[in-house]
This record gives structure tokens, C-alpha cells and sequence, in this order.
């Protein structure tokens, strides 16, 4: 898969972290087998440009760092909420900025070319109807 | 170079209905925005590419520390394109306090009613009855019943939402497909373009030079772009139009430029209940708190519910832990504690000219958000909750300040005639000129302000 903005690094670790936040669990899919990292160029083509290349060179170290690794991280991201000082702050946004592409990709109602099972919108029961003018 | 009676950068609640009056007052009139010019066939159909979209910083911008987020919209409409249409005049409560911090004379009901009139009448306005009700907000005024709480149904700026037809209405958040939603894209930009009115969207002002005609200077697409006005109108809101007067100089001439910002901070409770609740069906959010103790205390309650990746960003928590939350998705209701909060907070803009927002709760603002918590996690449990979970995060999605309106500039930016200290064609009207937080939907209040500028530029 190319993206116009992740280097294949990139999209690597982004699946890597992204399992991290959501693995697979009784009916729900992982994000990577749900295929997640094809919609991810809609979701960040509107971010800013300095946004999109800090994702690339951190989502570039993902790629190469071991799960235990991650999930630490993902641990103390989560633990950053009520602290003070610059690394909390730091973490508090790189937290808020993967969950936002993670779990915005994966509640698109969307899935990638390869997976064939249910949506997470259709697992948790997620449906609208849009009547149109 | 065309040179415009007016140029305003912004198209919300402010610039949007100045673009209109002015354009059918016969002047000619550009409107600049930074969004993109959708219709309700473009809107996005997404909950995720919505956010992305429509908002700056595709969906969130943060304080400097992280810990609160600020939700503002880039679509030419501005935030009435992406909120409720939640339309409230003020009470003497707000607008006097507005007075006596301000001394403006016409933050008053009297003075303001011909305005809000203006606006009102420009509106379809619909007041919810009970049958509107979803299950949410049932189980939301159940509570307040049975606790001897006050509630009542909002009034809504919409026209047709189909409700009978099994619309479901919370799809509007990204952008009303039905232009049922009165924005201001719908009711007066639109119909400002009859008058023509021009509009130039994907624009993004960075800085101007005021002068006999005030020159604009602004990134497009295509690259780098100047305009040129006898009369410039700032309306890109608290951030936006402090934003654009900082880059332009003004920090040292204006002490108080970036100064008194309030946001009503929310933060959200879900009760989580045996029963399929389906609070993102039917009528999103029809009644509110409207206790008179809670105004007198600086809160109120919002009886709101949110899309499943929103709801999936309020929970800090990764794995299956946020996967069974998500699979309770359809049996939870949501509320909010949104705070009067305390003008303390501050814009200002970084030497990348990146905004850094400094929200700072005072020992007020806490007590506030300790007492409406308490209130409302008994209401919740009241209406049959077998459990509530709060939120840890909180948002701003009323930013104001920031440009205040005062009667000198020591301690405001804008006169009360709208203008900016100092110069004579260089005007504010936006929710950035608001001097202090009402505790109360400042959208229609707005429109009445732009009506009001309006009145007098067309005299």
C-alpha cells in the first residue's frame, strides 16, 4: 500500500502502534487485519504540515521498537494526564494525535481491500440514517 | 488590484451575517475563509473525515500544556455549520456583567433585543416537544424530575430535519445534508451571493497594513495573495481574529489583545445503563439543564451524546479495557458540565506564529466543576445508571476573548463601535470581542452584534 504522505516506515509502525491501542479481541479485529492504514490519507490531509512530518519520523521509530516497548509507552501516555511539566505535555499531544488518527480510521466505518469480516461499526451496532433532502 | 467597500476575513456567526447586510446594503463586499466552500452534497458523510476536514488541526487544537482541547471550524459557515444552532438570548445576568466590566452601554437586554429581533427573524427557529425526545434526553429530564432539577427544550435554528422520516440528526455535526441547519452559510452567505456578494474560500490571512485602504496579504492554494479594502472586518473568531491582529502588529499598541479568553469548558459524563439507550438516534440534543440554582452556582448541564470516534477519544484507555467501553457504545447516555468560567486565560501567537493557548482554571472555575459533577452524577444515577464514567478530558468549543470590546485600550481592543483602537477602517466582530463568559450559547448573540455593526455601517 503507498500513502502520499507516510513513507512505508511509517505506515509500518503506525500498524505496530496502532495494534497496541486496538488488538484483536473476541469479535473486534485489530487494526492492521481491519486494514486501517489504507484510509489513513484521508484522515491527515488536512493536518498541518509540520503535524503530518513529525508523525512520519515517529511513527518511523515505531517501525523498529519492540511491542513491549510500545505498549510501555501507550502505558505511560495514559499516565501523563494529571502531570506537569514539558514531557507530560509532549506525550499528552503525541497520545492525543495517534489515538486520533488510530481510532479515527478504525471507527471510519471503513476497512482495508484485504479484510472481509464486519466493521467495528457494525460489531458495536452503529448505524444512521441519513434521510436526504 | 479591485479594491472592496468592505473585506471580511471569516464567515460565522459574525462575518456571515455582515456579509449579507452589507452586500444588500449595496457595497461592495468580499468575504475571505480559510475552510472550504462546501454545499449539502459536499458535506463530508464521515464521522472521521468530518473532523478532519472541517476543523482546524484536522479535528483538535490543544492548550500549550495539552490538557484541554479546543474544537473551532474552517468551512465557510464557520462553527454554525458544525454546531447545534443552539439559539439562546442572553439573560440580564450576562449582559450585565458584560456592562460592568466593560462599560459599554448597550450590553443590555433593552438595548440588545431589536438585534437579537434581527437576527431571530432571519432564523426558522424550532422549540422541541416532548415526543422529539430520544431516549437520552428522556432518561436526562427523567433524572432532573425526580431530583427536582429544572430542565427545558432548547430552541434550534432548523427548518425541516425529517425527523418523522427517521433522520437521524447527529450526521449534522459534520454539516447539515439537508440545509435544515440555519447556518450562516445557509441563511445568510448564500443569500448575500444574490446581492453579489463575493466569496473567495481556501484563503487563509496572515497579516494587514491599515492605511487609507487596508492591504491583505493571505495564503491561498495557489500560493501567496493580496487584497485590498477601504474597510477591513475581522471575524475569524477568539483565535483566529487575535491571531491575525497579533501578526499584524498590534502586540505592543493593544495591552490587552490576547487577554480575557473563556471557553465554557465541558466535561462529559456517560451513564451506562442495562437498557439499549441508542442516544445517537433521532433528535441529537432537545433539552438542557435550566435550573435557576445551577446559573447562580456558574454551571449548567448539556444533554449531548457524540460519534463513536469522538466517544472513543474521551475514554484514556487503549486495548480491550476501550474495546468493551466501545461495545456499550448504544447503552449509554452523555451529559456535559459546561462552567461559566473565569476570564483568565490568554492567545498569543509563537515566533512560527503558531498559536499558544494558556487556559488557566481559577480556585472559582474548580469549585464550579466540583459541585455541577456531583449534581449531575446524581442525576444520571437517578435516571436508572448503573454506573457513570466521566471523562477526563475537557474541551472548549465557545472560544471567546481574546479581542475584547472596552472603552479604552489599556483594557479592550475594540471600542463600542466596533472598531479597533487606534484606527479608523479596521473593525472586530466576532465572539473574540466578548469580554467575559456568559454561561450561555453565545451564538445568537453574536448574530445580534453583527446586526447591530451592520445597522450602523449602513447608515
Amino acid at each position: 500500500m503507498k500513502s502520499a504522505y507516510f513513507s512505508v516506515a511509517t505506515l509500518r509502525g503506525l500498524n505496530r502502534i496502532g495494534d497496541v491501542f486496538l488488538p484483536a479481541n473476541d469479535d473486534l479485529p485489530s487494526f492492521s487485519e481491519l486494514g486501517c492504514i489504507e484510509m489513513v490519507d484521508e484522515m491527515i490531509a488536512y493536518l498541518p504540515n509540520e503535524d503530518v512530518d513529525l508523525l512520519n519520523i515517529v511513527l518511523s521509530i515505531f517501525s523498529m521498537m519492540p511491542v513491549g516497548f510500545l505498549s510501555w509507552l501507550v502505558h505511560t501516555m495514559e499516565n501523563s494526564l494529571d502531570k506537569t511539566g514539558t514531557l507530560p505535555s509532549l506525550l499528552r499531544q503525541l497520545n492525543m494525535g495517534l489515538r486520533g488518527i488510530i481510532f479515527g480510521c478504525y471507527y471510519s466505518g471503513r476497512s482495508g481491500a484485504g479484510y472481509t469480516g464486519k466493521t467495528p461499526l457494525e460489531i458495536i451496532g452503529y448505524q444512521i440514517n441519513r434521510v436526504e433532502d | 488590484m479591485t479594491i472592496y467597500d468592505y473585506i471580511i476575513v471569516g464567515s460565522g456567526t459574525g462575518g456571515g451575517v455582515l456579509a449579507y447586510n452589507l452586500s444588500k446594503a449595496g457595497a461592495k463586499t468580499l468575504l475571505l475563509e480559510a475552510g472550504k466552500y462546501h454545499t449539502k452534497e459536499t458535506y463530508p458523510r464521515n464521522e472521521a473525515y468530518a473532523s478532519s476536514q472541517l476543523y482546524w488541526g484536522g479535528g483538535l487544537e490543544f492548550s500549550y500544556d495539552a490538557r484541554m482541547a479546543f474544537m473551532r471550524a474552517r468551512v465557510v459557515g464557520g462553527s454554525s455549520v458544525i454546531n447545534q444552532a443552539l439559539m439562546d438570548r442572553f439573560d440580564n445576568i450576562a449582559l450585565d456583567d458584560w456592562r460592568a466590566e466593560t462599560g459599554v452601554n448597550f450590553f443590555s437586554l433593552e438595548a440588545m433585543t431589536p438585534y437579537y429581533e434581527d437576527a431571530e427573524n432571519h432564523l426558522v427557529l424550532h422549540t422541541f416537544v416532548a415526543e422529539e425526545r430520544n431516549r437520552n434526553a428522556e432518561l436526562f429530564s427523567q433524572g432532573c424530575d425526580l431530583l427536582g432539577y429544572k430542565w427545558q427544550y432548547l430552541r434550534r435554528a432548523q427548518i425541516d430535519c425529517a425527523h418523522e422520516k427517521g433522520n437521524d440528526c447527529i450526521g449534522c455535526l459534520g454539516g447539515c445534508h439537508r440545509d435544515s441547519k440555519q447556518s450562516t452559510m445557509v441563511v445568510y452567505v448564500r443569500e448575500g451571493q444574490k446581492f453579489g456578494l463575493e466569496v473567495q474560500a481556501e484563503v487563509e490571512v496572515e497579516h494587514f497594513a491599515t492605511g487609507e485602504t487596508v492591504r491583505i496579504f493571505a495564503q491561498t492554494p495557489g500560493g501567496k495573495k493580496e487584497f485590498q479594502a477601504k474597510n477591513l472586518i475581522l471575524a475569524g473568531g477568539a483565535f483566529g481574529t487575535t491571531k491575525m491582529l497579533f501578526q499584524s502588529g498590534y502586540k505592543a499598541k493593544l495591552p490587552a489583545l490576547g487577554k480575557y479568553f473563556s471557553s465554557h469548558p465541558q466535561f462529559m459524563f456517560f451513564g451506562v445503563y442495562d437498557e439499549e439507550i441508542n442516544a445517537h438516534k433521532g433528535m441529537f440534543q432537545t433539552v438542557t439543564s435550566k435550573d435557576p440554582s445551577f446559573r447562580k452556582r456558574g454551571f449548567k448541564f448539556e444533554n449531548v451524546y457524540a460519534g463513536p470516534i469522538s466517544t472513543a477519544m474521551l475514554f484514556n484507555t487503549s486495548g480491550r479495557e476501550h474495546q468493551q467501553i466501545m461495545k456499550q457504545y448504544r447503552f449509554m447516555t452523555c451529559a456535559e458540565v459546561a462552567l461559566r468560567d473565569e476570564n483568565a486565560g490568554e492567545i498569543d501567537v509563537d515566533k512560527k506564529g503558531k498559536l499558544v493557548i494558556k487556559k488557566t482554571f481559577t480556585d472559582l472555575d474548580m469549585r464550579r466543576r466540583e459541585d455541577g459533577t456531583g449534581v449531575l452524577t446524581d442525576i444520571l444515577m437517578a435516571s436508572g445508571a448503573r454506573r457513570v464514567v466521566e471523562s477526563p478530558y475537557y474541551f472548549g468549543l465557545h472560544l471567546m476573548g481574546g479581542s475584547r470590546m472596552g472603552l479604552d485600550s489599556q483594557n479592550a481592543v475594540v471600542g463600542p463601535d466596533f472598531r479597533v483602537f487606534g484606527e479608523k477602517n479596521l473593525y472586530v466582530c466576532d465572539s473574540s470581542l466578548i469580554p467575559n463568559a456568559p454561561g450561555i450559547n453565545p451564538g445568537l448573540t453574536v448574530m445580534a452584534l453583527s446586526h447591530r455593526l451592520s445597522k450602523e455601517l449602513t447608515r
